[in-house]
C-alpha cells in the first residue's frame, strides 16, 4: 500500500486466512489458557505476517492488529498510532506492530 | 556556532549513567492522570521511549488506560512480549519539562528494578557523555 493511499478498515471483513498453528494458539488464548512468552511472540509474528500480505502493507508503517489478523488502525509514526489507539475502545483485543520489523520496540 | 543551553548535568558511577525520570500517563478520554518516578539507565542501544518494569502496567490501568501488547527485542536479540502506551516525560533529574511534557512511547516489560531511556527521548536534546569524568550533560 503506497503513500497517500488509504486503507479501508472494514470490521466485518474476513481478514487473512490463518495457519493451523496460529488457530491452535488463538484457541488457547480464547479459552483463557496461558500462553508462554514464546507462544505469544510466535502468534503475533504469524498474525502480523499474514496481515501484512493480506492488506499489502507498506514497510515501516505502524499498525494495530486484532488477534484474528484484522488491521484496525494504521499510522506513519509510532506516536501517532499510540495516540489513536489510546483514545479509542476496541471490541477485540489488539496488539501493535511495525511492518517489516521483528519487534515494535527495542534493540535494532 | 549554535548556542546551547545545559538543562542538567549528572555524575554517575561504575560506568552506568542513571537518571530519575517522572512519567505521566493520561487517559485521553477522561483526562484522568497518574505519575510515577522511575530510575532509568540512559541506553543509546534502545530505540524506544522509556522502558519500565511490567508492574507499572497497574499505573496505566488505574486511570483506565489499557496498555497494548507488542513484541520487544532485548539485549542478545531475545524477543519477548511487552505492553506499550502513550505517556509523557515530565521530569528528567532536576529538569522539569514544560507541560504537558514530552510525548513518548512507554514500554512495560520485564522485572528488572530499573528502567531505560532510549533514543526516542534522547533525540530531543544533545546528550554528551564524558566517560573519564563519568558525567552526563544534556543540552537543548
Amino acid at each position: 500500500m503506497g503513500e497517500g493511499e488509504s486503507l479501508k478498515l472494514v470490521p466485518e471483513e474476513a481478514g487473512p486466512r490463518l495457519p493451523p498453528q496460529a488457530l491452535k494458539l488463538l484457541s488457547k488464548l480464547r479459552n483463557q489458557q496461558p500462553l508462554t512468552d514464546r507462544e505469544l511472540v510466535n502468534l503475533m509474528d504469524i498474525l502480523a505476517q499474514r496481515a501484512t500480505e493480506h492488506y499489502r502493507l507498506e514497510h515501516g508503517k505502524f499498525v494495530a492488529i486484532t488477534f484474528d489478523g484484522k488491521i484496525v488502525e494504521l499510522a506513519d509514526t509510532k506516536l501517532d498510532l499510540l495516540r489513536r489507539i489510546q483514545s479509542r475502545r476496541f471490541p477485540d483485543q489488539i496488539f501493535v506492530w511495525r511492518i517489516g520489523y521483528e519487534s515494535f520496540s527495542g534493540r535494532r | 556556532m549554535i548556542a546551547r543551553k545545559q538543562i542538567f548535568v549528572r555524575r554517575y558511577s561504575s560506568g552506568k549513567p542513571f537518571v530519575t525520570v517522572r512519567i505521566a500517563i493520561v487517559n485521553l478520554n477522561t483526562f484522568q492522570r497518574t505519575a510515577f518516578d522511575q530510575r532509568c539507565w540512559v541506553d543509546t542501544g534502545f530505540d524506544g521511549g522509556v522502558h519500565v518494569p511490567e508492574f507499572r502496567r497497574s499505573e496505566a490501568t488505574m486511570v483506565g488506560v489499557q496498555p497494548t501488547p507488542a513484541t520487544v527485542t532485548l539485549a542478545g536479540r531475545v524477543r519477548r512480549p511487552g505492553y506499550v502506551c502513550l505517556a509523557f516525560l515530565r521530569q528528567i533529574d532536576d529538569y522539569e519539562i514544560p507541560p504537558p511534557g514530552l510525548e513518548m512511547e512507554l514500554l512495560m516489560q520485564g522485572d528488572q528494578p530499573w528502567g531505560l531511556i532510549g533514543l526516542e527521548v534522547l533525540r530531543n536534546w544533545i546528550a554528551e557523555f564524558d566517560g573519564p569524568r563519568e558525567t552526563l550533560s544534556v543540552y537543548e
